[in-house]
């Protein structure tokens, strides 16, 4: 019954889960026998923990005990081994290992499995102390068995005679419904025979079913509380901090168990051992599942993470279970790091990568996913005859220069904004072309990303103006606010927490007012202009908790409120001055070392070109000594009489000019040297001047940077004390969506750079890292965290660039993985071991057809040529756009453009009078080629180029050949083959 | 014709899944003579389901509760709005006074008056509504019509479940995939010239011609023998075929075909795309659609609440709305065919004067209005009472999953049933677990 029960809850809970993670059919079958002992030597044992410490006399602790084995496995030996405590005063310990505290004092507790002994220190205090704390102790456990849900007494109305607050919103509240002898609900003097205990068990009769059974660690701890006269404990009682779990990861192969122990950890660093009280959840049980009692149990190969659930807090443990190596894993090629991270996940799992794709497999790709057309015909002739080695980065590169970049993914990003002029967004029309047109430019000019937040959450004046300001005409209130900058900018989904509490979803309903108190003082204003609105800030305004009235503070999603971060931020500031000194000094030492080594070098040169010029000098003056001596020669040589004398002075004249040549190349030698020397002592003179520059550069640089420093300490200082005071008294002054801006754009942003990094990885892979983009969670996981971080990291490192992200990701091999799986990744569904298959967005496949047709669509208002990639909205009226999954732009959420299929596509494919038309067209592509001179092979070349981006094979030349094709057939048979292969697959998918 | 087959269904005691798995074994046009052998094997026991159909009246946007089916003349002028309630023909049952032709069919819908579920949100009320089901992240749950489909199969060559004029994101199939989407025709039933485009050749194509495409294509398409097996390609070729077929069988653009209606039928739908998609639906189920969602957008009435409601959305809805009931009526196939008209959630009771919305109403879930009638649910109920202002359900709630579950009932098909998507097996509706839940529609029709 408990299982039923809990299998209901979990249910009903899957409003929160996911079920993201897939790597299916690979399980095995359920009889399958659970894995012997491992073969390999048992090396040691080791204890978790390794240190405990207890606080009270209802402390408890169990322990897990590894067996690390020669071959690298772990294994849970928890079960198997023996226990033993030094001092069974102090503690006991059962043969489950769980420790009970017995008295005051240190002891060691010792685990025993064969020959392998391991022991763990354990200090235990407080044992007199018997206390109890309802929101600690007992809430959680009411949670556990269900009774503040929404279909229990957690309902807004509660039922029948127990009224709870929904999922723990209201401790004291509960606390007073629970605890009121009135209710009759408790009977401290017999706790067993208590109303609330025996619903739970069903002695009484119970709506609910039977939620729980005497003697089990839950019932007692209720029991116990009410036999304790069932105290709420002191308001200064620590509050739940966070959840632990051990092993955080761990490899399991089908059959392998492991015993998980759940830690929840307090407000003042106290550590309790809420196993026994937490739930669990595999998201992929094809891979592991785990029970109510936290054994997780490997089923299959692939991840799985089971989720683990205490009170308010979630935490999660991995499972990796690779599938057997049949082959060696090859030597796979890294075009990035990209790869390198990638392929080591694939490593790990034992999962071979498909092979890279071919040229014209690329060329139609990276077409599509940066300027979502197709390569023109001659683009393509242009791309196969390329001989270098780098054309695919040089094709990358040219891409993202091109306009039809900004046209495609002002498309993607239209539909996470949900720009459009009507319904539901209401822009109107001249709101929603400012808009279009910002987000256009911004993306044409590679806005930096940071940039982009900025602008568009602290724009202001009218939406017809400006076109950013438009952001806050979509969402309704400050909620809904928070909830679109949310999934826009930092992927997280804060719509499900907007009316309260819901379990095992990490957000909040104060996550969501806390980001909506951000923009309370955001107002719009009408003017005289038809539906024309103003954006502007506020002096006042504020939004109450409907669960507690109280008015929130804003808090930034996942980190401080901002009253704390300003403290923190002074700090830091602190902090960064004390560096920034130092840094300005060692700047400056450095500087002046450089200056001093730049005069050392200039002297040495002035010093070299000295000598050179002297010696140059000398040469030059032994040249003309030697000119002198070869002129008078020449000159006795025409005065000789005989020809003897010709002779014998010709000899000597010889010998003469001789040494003049000899003396003169010297010269010039000199002379070069001097001329080196001398060019020689200009660089020197220009580098050391440039060094001389460079270091007082380098000086007032670090000067400046400290008296920016210190003025950005003196501004965050006062702006903390502001801060601090203000949102004390919640009517901060000053518009906080600045605040939000700067944080949100920041590298201390839990979200924002791997939001966008794994958004550019979603759009060009086809699955998102975390997928879908716009759902952060710590329920669901990124399938490569390692990758997710790199990503982001390279994303901060260059200055939120997002032409930097396209380039790392398409350059990657990964990216270039061909679509066809191999028998070892045909499973594999999320770790990028192939490129996955994308239909064609409804844009895409429109130009497309625009391409291979020749014909364009008209759209009503904008020119002729307009392709609908180029289209500033999704108000424009095109059923086509519609059944190939065009969104209405209701949400920002991305998965609300669907790319799936269905009969509609089909049927508007083959027989609909939009392609009619465009085959038929006498100025159409299937015309022109009909009446042209080309032979039909030609034709069908062409006709191949443009549609498929590639020549076809001699088999599809046979298929369309077969029969030859007489002239008067040319039209309709190119008509035809236009039809057909816009009908392939290979044109309807991106591949 | 139809309204003949299924009388001879009802009397020969033909359960319809038998009918349906002899509809899922042929692919395409069903024939008597299948109709006949199905008949002869279904087990005489099996009992028959009372509704065959069902019709998704669905008003997206989220119409007002309280200036429709709550009218609360009594409540202070902040709440109430300018509209005053008329009486219906059965007493003591009142609707708005711009629903006058609706008000004379009173005995045949009643109203839910105290629907209720968490979001304000468009999207996941939409979902919860459409599906009966939270939304769980990461999986989508389909909408009823697709579980009908899933469950009946084809019953000839139109598709179960078509979607008039558009679908919407959560009339669509969810974890259980593109086969069981609705067919949204895509085209306005009120336009001038009327036709389910690509249901027939377009002009000059001859099926000659069609045919010599369809064989090259068998032999060009390389990727999908490239990536044999590969669930997306496969999926898609099912596509093919049945368009194929569908184009080639002569009933489905005729059954699409309005211009065989009588004229002033047609005006008694109203000629606007919900009077018009009215009647097609209605032709649609006379064809033997299972499933029909009619799909009308424009309730989300931040601003100007009451002239959109008065001017354009009211008129149109008591036309189609009053126009549907009785013609189904007088076919006989009322009895048979489930009408659900709905919208995510209702309108906040205050009204909204600041000059942004000029007497506005937002998203309000906490009670709302939806009407339901036919395939054994009876009219002239009103289900459930909202507080004096029509702030909270006062008894009687009414959850999603409790519609869906009663409707499950009347069409056969248990509301426990479990799916396995992906390993994991999922309830068709949370109904009969822990959930809050008012239970089943038992007011109104034989449900347990």
């Amino acid at each position: 019954m408990r299982v039923s029960r809990t299998r209901n809850r979990w249910m009903l809970l899957s409003a929160t889960l996911s079920v993201t993670m897939i790597f299916g059919s690979s399980r095995l079958a359920a009889d399958e026998p659970a894995a012997t002992s491992p073969t390999a030597k048992l090396q040691r044992i080791t204890v978790y923990p390794d240190k405990i410490t207890l606080a009270g006399a209802r402390s408890l602790q169990g322990l897990r005990v590894t067996g690390e084995y020669a071959d690298g496995t772990l294994r849970d030996l928890t079960r198997e081994c023996k226990y033993s405590s030094a001092d069974a005063a102090i503690a006991e310990i059962s043969d489950e290992g769980v420790i009970r505290p017995k008295g005051n004092g240190d002891v060691a507790i010792t685990a025993t499995f064969q020959d392998a002994k391991a022991s763990t220190p354990l200090t235990i205090t407080r044992v007199e102390d018997m206390s109890y704390n309802f929101r600690n102790d007992v809430l959680p456990v009411l949670s556990r068995w269900g009774c503040n849900e929404m279909g229990c007494h957690g309902s807004p109305k509660g039922k029948k005679r127990l009224h709870l607050s929904l999922f723990s919103a209201k401790p004291h509240m509960d606390f007073l419904e629970i605890a009121d002898r009135k209710k009759g609900l408790i009977d401290p003097s017999d706790p067993d025979q208590s109303l609330l205990l025996l619903k739970a068990i069903g002695d009484e009769e119970h709506g609910g079913g039977d939620l729980a059974y005497p003697d089990t660690p839950d019932y007692d701890l209720v029991a116990d509380w009410i036999r304790n006269d069932a105290p709420e404990g002191d308001d200064d009682d620590s509050d739940l901090a966070r959840v632990e779990v051990f092993p955080p990861e761990r490899d399991m192969l089908p059959g392998d168990k492991q015993r998980l122990l759940v830690e929840a950890y307090y407000s003042d660093g106290s550590m309790r051992d809420v196993t026994e009280l937490a739930s669990f959840k595999s998201n992929e049980e094809a891979v592991a599942k785990v029970n109510d009692m936290g054994m997780s149990e490997g089923t299959g190969y692939g991840e799985a993470v089971c989720m683990v659930g205490y009170g308010t807090q979630l935490t999660t443990s991995r499972v990796t279970s690779s599938q057997p190596a049949t082959v060696p894993f090859p030597d796979v090629p890294f075009n990035n790091k990209v790869d390198e991270m990638a392929v080591a996940k694939l490593r790990a799992l034992n999962v071979i990568p498909s092979a890279s794709c071919t040229d014209a497999e690329f060329l139609r790709r990276v077409y599509l996913d940066v300027i979502g057309m197709l390569p023109t015909a001659e683009e393509a002739r242009t791309f196969f005859a390329d001989t270098n080695p780098d054309k695919r980065k040089h094709l990358i590169d040219s891409l993202l220069q091109r306009p039809e970049y900004a046209d495609f993914y002002a498309v993607k990003w239209g539909d996470v904004l949900q720009i459009n002029r009507d319904n539901p967004a209401r822009l109107q029309d001249k709101g929603m072309w400012a808009y279009y047109r910002w987000l256009w430019d911004a993306l044409d000019q590679n806005m930096p990303m940071d940039q982009f937040v900025h602008e568009s959450l602290t724009a202001r004046g009218s939406g017809y103006q400006n076109g950013p300001a438009n952001l806050y005409r979509i969402g309704e209130g400050p909620q809904g606010m928070a909830e679109h900058v949310s999934t826009a900018f930092l992927g997280v989904r804060l719509d499900c927490a907007h009316c309260h509490n819901h379990p095992f979803e990490q957000f909040t309903l104060i996550d969501n007012l806390g980001m909506a108190a951000f923009f309370t003082k955001v107002r719009l204003k009408r003017t005289q202009e038809q539906d024309e609105e103003v954006i502007y800030v506020a002096d006042s305004g504020s939004i109450k908790n409907p669960e507690t009235n109280q008015v929130a503070s804003p808090k930034f999603l996942g980190g401080a409120e901002l009253a704390a971060k300003e403290k923190a931020v002074a700090a830091i500031a602190d902090a960064e001055k004390a560096t920034a000194e130092k840094t300005a000094a060692e700047k400056a030492a450095a500087a002046k070392a450089v200056v001093s080594k730049s005069q050392a070098e200039k002297a040495a040169s002035e010093k070299a070109l000295a000598e050179n010029a002297a010696a140059a000098k000398k040469a030059i003056e032994l040249a003309a000594a030697s000119k002198a001596a070869a002129d008078k020669a020449t000159a006795e040589v025409a005065a000789a009489k005989t020809e003897a004398e010709k002779e014998a002075a010709a000899k000597i004249v010889a010998e003469k000019v001789a040494a003049a040549k000899a003396a003169s190349e010297q010269a010039s030698a000199a002379q070069a040297a001097a001329d080196k020397a001398s060019a020689e002592k200009v660089a020197a003179e220009k580098a050391a001047a440039e060094q001389r520059a460079a270091s007082d550069a380098a000086v007032a640089k670090a000067n400046s940077e400290k008296a920016v420093a210190d003025k950005t300490l003196a501004a965050k200082t006062a702006a903390a004390k502001a801060a601090t005071a203000a949102v004390a008294a919640v009517e901060t002054t000053g518009d906080l969506r600045v605040k939000l801006a700067e944080w949100i754009a920041s590298p201390e942003n839990p979200y924002f750079a791997k939001h966008m990094a794994n958004r550019v990885w979603t759009w060009l892979v086809g699955r998102g890292i975390v997928d879908e983009p716009d759902d952060f969670r710590s329920t669901n996981p990124a399938s490569n965290p390692e990758l997710l971080d790199y990503l982001a990291n390279e994303f901060v490192q260059s200055g939120y660039d997002m032409k930097a992200m396209f380039r790392l990701i398409l350059n990657s091999r990964t990216y270039q993985l061909s679509a066809t799986p191999n028998q070892w990744n045909k499973h594999d569904r999320i770790h990028f071991s192939y490129y996955h298959l994308k239909r064609l967005t409804a844009e895409q496949l429109a130009g497309a057809i625009t391409q291979v047709t020749g014909i364009h669509e008209k759209y009503s208002g904008l020119p002729l040529g307009t392709r609908a990639t180029q289209l500033p909205d999704v108000s424009m009226r095109s059923e086509f756009l519609d059944l190939f999954g065009r969104p209405k732009r209701a949400t920002p959420v991305e998965s609300e453009r669907t790319c799936d299929t269905h009969i509609g596509q089909s049927l508007q494919m083959i027989s609909s009078e939009y392609m009619a038309n465009k085959l038929r067209d006498n100025n159409g592509h299937a015309a022109k080629l009909a009446a042209s001179d080309k032979p039909a092979a030609a034709v069908v070349d062409e006709l191949y180029l443009i549609a498929l981006s590639r020549f076809p094979t001699d088999a599809e030349r046979q298929v369309i050949l077969a029969q030859p094709i007489t002239d008067i057939q040319r039209r309709e048979k190119f008509e035809d083959l236009a039809w057909v292969l816009m009908n392939t697959k290979e044109f309807l998918f991106n591949h | 014709m139809l309204h003949i087959d299924m009388e001879s269904r009802r009397q020969h005691g033909i359960g319809r899944r038998d009918f349906v798995r002899a509809g899922a074994l042929s692919t395409f046009g069903l024939t008597m003579a299948d109709l006949l052998r199905a008949r002869a094997e279904a087990r005489p026991n099996d009992a028959e389901p009372k509704a065959k159909a069902c019709i998704v009246l669905w008003m997206s946007g989220g119409p007002s509760h309280l200036d429709t089916f709550d009218l609360k003349p009594d409540a202070p002028s902040t709440h109430r709005g300018t509209f005053n309630p008329i009486e219906t023909n059965v007493p003591g049952m009142q609707i708005c006074e711009h629903l006058p032709k609706l008000a004379q069919q009173g005995d045949k819908f009643s109203i839910l008056n105290t629907m209720t579920h968490p979001s304000p949100s468009h999207d996941i009320a939409s979902h919860i509504m459409l599906t009966g089901n939270v939304p769980a992240r990461g999986t989508i749950s389909p909408s009823y019509g697709s579980v009908v489909f899933r469950e009946w199969g084809y019953q000839g060559s139109l598709p179960p479940y078509i979607a008039v004029p558009s679908g919407h994101r959560y009339a669509a199939a969810g974890f259980m995939g593109g086969t069981y989407k609705p067919f949204a025709i895509g085209s306005d039933p009120n336009a001038n010239g009327f036709q389910v485009r690509s249901l027939r050749l377009p002009a000059g194509m001859t099926v000659d011609r069609l045919n010599n495409r369809r064989k090259w294509l068998e032999g060009l398409d390389s990727l999908k023998q490239r990536l044999d097996g590969d669930e997306e390609l496969e999926v898609l070729d099912g596509f093919y075929k049945r368009s194929y077929d569908m184009i080639a069988a002569p009933e489905a653009s005729k059954a699409f075909d309005l211009s065989g209606e009588d004229d002033k039928l047609r005006t008694r739908y109203g000629r606007n795309t919900l009077g018009q998609s009215c009647l097609l639906a209605r032709r649609l189920v006379e064809s033997g659609v299972s499933f029909v969602h009619v799909d009308r957008g424009g309730w989300d009435t931040h601003s100007k609440n009451f002239e959109t409601l008065q001017n354009t959305r009211l008129p149109e809805l008591d036309q189609a709305f009053s126009a549907l009931l009785e013609d189904l009526d007088q076919r006989g196939m009322l009895e048979s065919t489930i009408v659900l008209w709905m919208g995510e959630f209702g309108r906040t009771p205050t009204i909204d004067y600041a000059p942004r919305w000029q007497g506005g109403r937002h998203h309000y879930s906490k009670v709302f209005s939806s009407v339901i009638a036919g395939g054994g649910f009876s009219g002239g109920h009103v289900v459930g009472t909202s507080t004096d202002k029509g702030e909270e359900v006062k008894d009687r709630p009414v959850l999603p999953w409790d519609v869906g579950a009663s409707m499950f009932t009347l069409l056969g098909i248990p509301y426990d049933k479990t799916y396995v998507e992906r390993d994991r097996n999922i309830r068709l509706l949370p109904y009969g677990t822990s959930v809050v839940s008012g239970g089943m529609l038992k007011e109104l029709a034989d449900v347990s």
